[in-house]
């Protein structure tokens, strides 16, 4: 599936890392050496897979292919170069800064974030205490997700969202995988960091998965904007209430809201005279209103703007409707007025 | 004149040399008391900081005297793109020159040490390191008691084989 935010813009950081560096930084020196000789391009690789007894994997501008023992990349199975024991270790002990002690949590929650902001999944042998996840031992598998930023790509929706010099509440409805979060996240922003003639505000994020801020060490590696308080691996209904107390947000945002607990705490975060930005699983309107919990807030009016994704293209807009249910401005007419920008 | 002034260096020169064993001696127990109490600052690093093994490196090197140079390229060589695995890195700095003064036992715990740093979880990780305390406690111990005895051996040692140089020069 294309994106229809096309190839992403490039972001450059002062000074120090780029792509490339911080996933050889991880790989084991073999596989280091082989992705090194691939004639890749590092901000199109979407995924690398590494199991154990297994054919390395990844994920290249949409399409899967192995690495081969030879060299270079393949569709053929046979000759794929397959993962050691030895080797994941190796890479277990990069991933973890050589501290495997200091990211339990981490281990518990399945996965670690590094630096540039790239997510690792991790699975092999769980370990319980009291029926509840302690910690993986034996890993033997690696998802390592490179982060995938798309700068701009909330501009041309952002006006719709706004009335006067305010945010509306907004609740973007979309389906798995179809970049909602990277909507999200742009439009974070472009609210903390200001955009047009919009004054920049202080934004709060409760990141309950690092997915929003890919945060390392508490340091986001997406760019929020400046204005950005993040909570980082924090419960949606916890976080919530602490940022309204702690830092005076105007605005607050929370991916993937579904609960009951999840929608008092938006009450509650609206009643405080925040505006809240938010995102469902969800193909649409009808599908929302279905719901018993989140159907209550479209009866209720308490978003006003609902944003639908959807559609052949990742990050494809629908529609835009207002807390009445009238359509304010389609998918068509958002791509038309991009083109002609 | 001349004899008397050979006699003063035959008796330094052979005395100096049983402080440098003695000195030797001593300088091995001050880098195990060193390498104890670095690992309890190890320990309570990771207990209640639970920070990154290099950035615990950097605080062994300026929390030591006798072993900096060890922690100071450990950590420089953790913070490079290829460093490579830690347990080769430890174990490629442990045959450094300077480790030459401790003994085989030592060594072995300190080589163990270095296999287990930062592969287990929090709790495995401190129990290891407790152990690893305890066994260089053990050793210290020892070598105390040893260098009691050892020390006034060198000291006599140097002396007598001063005065038999005299007597035989003589």
């Amino acid at each position: 599936m294309e994106a229809v935010y096309g190839r992403s813009r490039t972001k450059e950081k002062s000074g120090v890392r780029c792509r490339e560096q911080e996933i050889y930084r991880i790989l084991p020196s073999r596989l280091r050496q082989m992705f090194r000789d691939l004639p890749i391009c590092f901000q199109d690789l979407q995924e690398i897979r590494l199991r154990v007894g297994s054919p390395v994997l990844f994920r290249y501008l949409g399409q899967e292919y192995f690495l081969n023992a030879t060299g270079g990349m393949s569709r053929d199975k046979r000759s794929a170069y397959n993962v050691g024991r030895e080797e994941l270790r190796e890479a277990v002990e990069y991933i973890s800064n050589y501290s495997l002690y200091a990211y339990e949590e981490e281990l518990r929650q399945g996965y670690l974030t590094i630096q540039g902001g790239h997510r690792i999944g991790i699975a092999g042998k769980i370990i319980l205490e009291n029926k509840q996840i302690k910690s993986i031992s034996y890993i033997t598998c690696l998802n390592i997700r490179l982060a995938h930023e798309v700068l701009g790509c909330g501009e041309h929706i952002l006006p719709y969202l706004v009335s006067g010099q305010q945010l509306c509440h907004t609740l973007l409805i979309s389906p798995p995988r179809q970049g909602k979060t990277t909507l999200l996240r742009d439009l974070i922003r472009l609210l903390s960091s200001g955009f047009v003639d919009m004054p920049g505000m202080t934004v709060g994020v409760v990141d309950e998965r690092s997915e929003i801020g890919a945060c390392y060490r508490g340091q986001p590696q997406n760019d929020l904007g400046y204005r950005t308080d993040i909570l980082d691996a924090c419960p949606k209904v916890e976080g919530m209430m602490l940022l309204v107390r702690s830092m005076a947000p105007e605005v607050i945002a929370v991916d993937e809201i579904g609960s009951r607990a999840d929608v008092e705490a938006m009450e509650y975060v609206m009643n405080s005279g925040v505006k809240l930005l938010a995102t469902v699983h969800g193909n649409g309107m009808d599908d929302i209103q279905a719901k018993p919990v989140l159907g209550r807030l479209v009866q209720e009016r308490m978003f006003q703007r609902y944003v639908i994704l959807g559609g052949r293209k990742v990050g494809q807009i629908k529609e835009v409707f207002d807390e009445r249910g009238s359509l304010l401005v389609t998918g068509g007419e958002l791509e038309r007025k991009r083109e002609v920008c | 004149m001349l004899k008397i002034a050979g006699i003063c260096l035959v008796m330094a020169g052979c005395i100096g040399i049983g402080w440098f064993f003695s000195g030797k001696a001593l300088r091995r127990i001050h880098l195990l008391e060193e390498w104890e109490s670095l690992l309890q600052l190890l320990y309570g690093e990771v207990e209640y900081a639970g920070n990154d093994l290099p950035e615990l490196m950097h605080h062994m090197m300026e929390h030591s005297r006798y072993s900096k140079g060890f922690w100071s390229r450990i950590d420089r060589q953790l913070r490079q793109m290829d460093a490579g695995r830690l347990s080769h890195i430890w174990q490629r700095e442990l045959n450094h020159s300077e480790w030459q003064i401790l003994q085989t036992e030592e060594r072995h715990i300190l080589r163990e040490l270095g296999e287990t740093l930062g592969q287990t979880d929090r709790q495995t990780q401190l129990h290891a390191i407790r152990l690893f305390q305890q066994r260089l406690s053990n050793v210290l111990e020892k070598e105390k008691e040893t260098y009691r005895g050892q020390a006034r051996v060198y000291h006599v040692a140097g002396i007598t084989a001063g005065c038999f140089l005299v007597i035989l020069l003589l």
